[in-house]
């Protein structure tokens, strides 16, 4: 089965407006007095439970060989971090170090577009592989730099490029389209 | 993060859109041409399709490229099962894909034929291992806590959970290990019938063999199985109050894998009943090697407990599991002997070929083992029950266990090992 590219430009923008959504709930949680809290919702390590299952099945659906060994791996980053972040935040499992899932997480993903880009840099939507795994991996780095110096902000600055992942998601089928 | 699952797009390389004859598909009367359709312009020079007929001969003709279509002129009429073999290079990028498919004239298609002469030596061996010992290790070990742990811990009115965390990791450990392996395990079946070099065996185009073949089609079932005993898992790991029925469900999904597991093996192509007694011989050695696993890892784990209490739950777990064991036991023979029978076509195969030789080794491997629960049973537990300590039981544990892990890998190579003809 190969998805059609109407399929894929839709799937792009739903999941750059899901992704906006979920990274405004993780990043911009304010206390009652304006103090900015840690989350505790639910919603992005699920979402990154359900999006390593979905690039599970990326794996299984692939066309050519490279695309199942980089979506397998995106796949293991994805379901590692949601579980840890899921233990956390349900109280079952608390360890210092979880504080870098996250950060982590988004850079090592960002990495691997750049890997992928590297692998196939003339396929169809390198650009935006590229676009979107500069800043990927730079809003996984900002982010662990403010959680390497326990820096509290009220709007971290790693909000800013995994919005622009996301806008570049949501962008992609608008591109298309035009 | 569901961005992510987004499919790669389909426009990097020359893939395969359409052919006629399609993939799988029967036809009345041998074709005239096989014309194959791809996504994008493909370089006519570099062109290269082979259509191997139920013979081994090679009928195609010369292709003709005319953009992204390439037609080959044939001369087939034979009955049988043909395997088409491309190697396209994209004109836009220069990449090479490479793929295979089959069709069959008044017969039903075979898989593709492997190209001969080309394996990864060692690897599908131990990737069967490794798949085998995720079944064990999530579906034996959890369905050991659903039957016999869990009835004996009440039994006794002990409520804690305290081995919870180590069976969930083992399992986890498990699934994933199987995970992967089942990906890897695809990947090396697939290259021998694609053929090519190791480093364009990244461009293949796989879809033909993942739809096409069981190799796929069982690696595409148990993939997602496994990504569902990983989410239960999870869900357990996160769930205390709701735990003992999330990994119950668990340990019998990683025990349903193993039909996946026998839908690509060698009985599967024997018959309805080959297929049903590899999946009952599977899933008994799961339970009772996953058994033994579970036993070991709750000596360990029971060590804080008084000693009454210790040896109280060993004892009534050991208790359990005899009867299990045993049910687990019968099965596995039963079903391994059809299949012995089955598969080898004269006794003395058992001694001049690969596959008897293996299967004789698996066979005294399970004897011994066999020999080791039995001695369990007849002198460690009443020794126990007489007031010996549990862990006396450890090393005799320890090797049995090591002896049905080369059982398993014995039944991985065997898996991998054409039966005799």
């Amino acid at each position: 089965m190969i998805l059609p590219q109407i399929q894929i430009a839709r799937a792009h923008w739903i999941l750059g407006a899901l992704f906006l959504a979920i990274i405004l709930d993780e990043y911009l949680p304010l206390g009652r007095d304006g103090v900015p809290v840690r989350s505790r919702s639910m919603v992005a390590p699920w979402a990154l439970i359900i999006g390593a299952v979905g690039i599970w099945a990326t794996v299984v659906f692939a066309d050519v060989v490279h695309d199942m060994l980089v979506h397998f791996l995106w796949g293991d980053i994805l379901f590692a971090a949601g579980a840890l972040e899921l233990g956390r935040r349900r109280g079952v499992y608390e360890r210092p170090w979880l504080d870098y899932v996250l950060p982590l997480a988004f850079l090592s993903c960002g990495v691997l577009f750049l890997v992928h880009v590297l692998i196939d840099p003339s396929g169809q939507g390198a650009h935006w592989h590229l676009a979107m795994g500069i800043l990927l991996g730079l809003g996984g780095l900002v982010d662990l730099i403010r959680v390497r110096r326990h820096r509290v902000s009220l709007v971290p600055l790693a909000l800013l490029p995994l919005a622009g992942f996301a806008l570049a998601l949501i962008a992609i089928p608008v591109a298309a389209a035009s | 993060m569901l961005l992510l699952a987004v499919p790669a797009s389909a426009g990097a390389h020359a893939v395969l859109e359409t052919s006629t004859p399609g993939w799988g598909s029967v036809l009345a009367a041998g074709p005239q041409v096989v014309t194959l359709k791809y996504d994008e312009d493909v370089v006519p020079r570099y062109a290269r399709v082979a259509v191997v007929a139920p013979g081994g001969e090679d009928v195609a003709g010369p292709p003709r490229v005319i953009g992204s279509v390439v037609e080959v002129p044939l001369q087939a009429g034979r009955t049988g099962s043909y395997t088409v073999r491309w190697r396209m290079v994209a004109s836009d990028d220069g990449h090479v894909t490479e793929g295979a498919f089959s069709f069959g004239v008044r017969a039903r298609p075979l898989p593709p034929a492997p190209a001969s002469g080309v394996s990864v030596p060692a690897a599908p061996e131990l990737l069967a291992w490794l798949q085998f010992l995720g079944v064990v290790l999530a579906g034996g070990a959890l369905t050991f806590r659903a039957l016999v742990l869990a009835p004996a811990a009440r039994a006794l009115g002990d409520r804690s959970d305290r081995e919870a965390a180590a069976a969930i990791w083992v399992a986890v450990v498990g699934a994933a290990v199987a995970l992967h392996a089942g990906l890897f395990g695809f990947l090396v079946g697939a290259y021998p019938i694609v053929g090519g070099g190791l480093v364009n065996i990244i461009n293949t185009q796989i879809i033909p063999i993942r739809v096409g073949t069981h190799l796929g089609q069982a690696w595409t079932l148990t993939t997602f199985a496994w990504l569902g005993v990983l989410a239960l898992l999870v869900g357990a790991w996160v769930t205390p109050r709701r735990r003992e029925p999330i990994l119950a469900a668990a340990g019998i999904l990683s025990l349903g894998i193993a039909f996946g597991i026998s839908w690509a093996s060698h009985p599967a192509s024997r018959g309805a009943l080959a297929l049903i007694a590899d999946y009952v011989h599977l899933a008994a050695g799961a339970l009772w090697v996953g058994g033994v696993v579970a036993l070991a890892i709750l000596i360990g784990v029971a060590r804080p407990l008084s000693r009454p209490d210790r040896e109280g739950l060993v004892i009534a777990c050991l208790l359990r599991f005899s009867k299990v064991a045993v049910a687990a036991v019968a099965a596995l023979a039963i079903a391994g002997t059809y299949l012995a029978l089955r598969e080898l076509p004269a006794p003395s195969a058992l001694l001049t070929s690969r596959y008897g030789v293996t299967l004789l080794l698996k066979s005294v491997a399970f004897v011994a083992a066999l020999a080791l629960g039995g001695y369990h049973r007849r002198f460690a537990v009443p020794r126990i029950a007489a007031g010996a300590p549990a862990a006396t039981i450890r090393r005799t544990l320890a090797v049995e266990l090591s002896v049905l892990l080369v059982a398993l890998a014995l039944a991985a190579i065997l898996s991998q090992t054409p039966p005799p003809t």
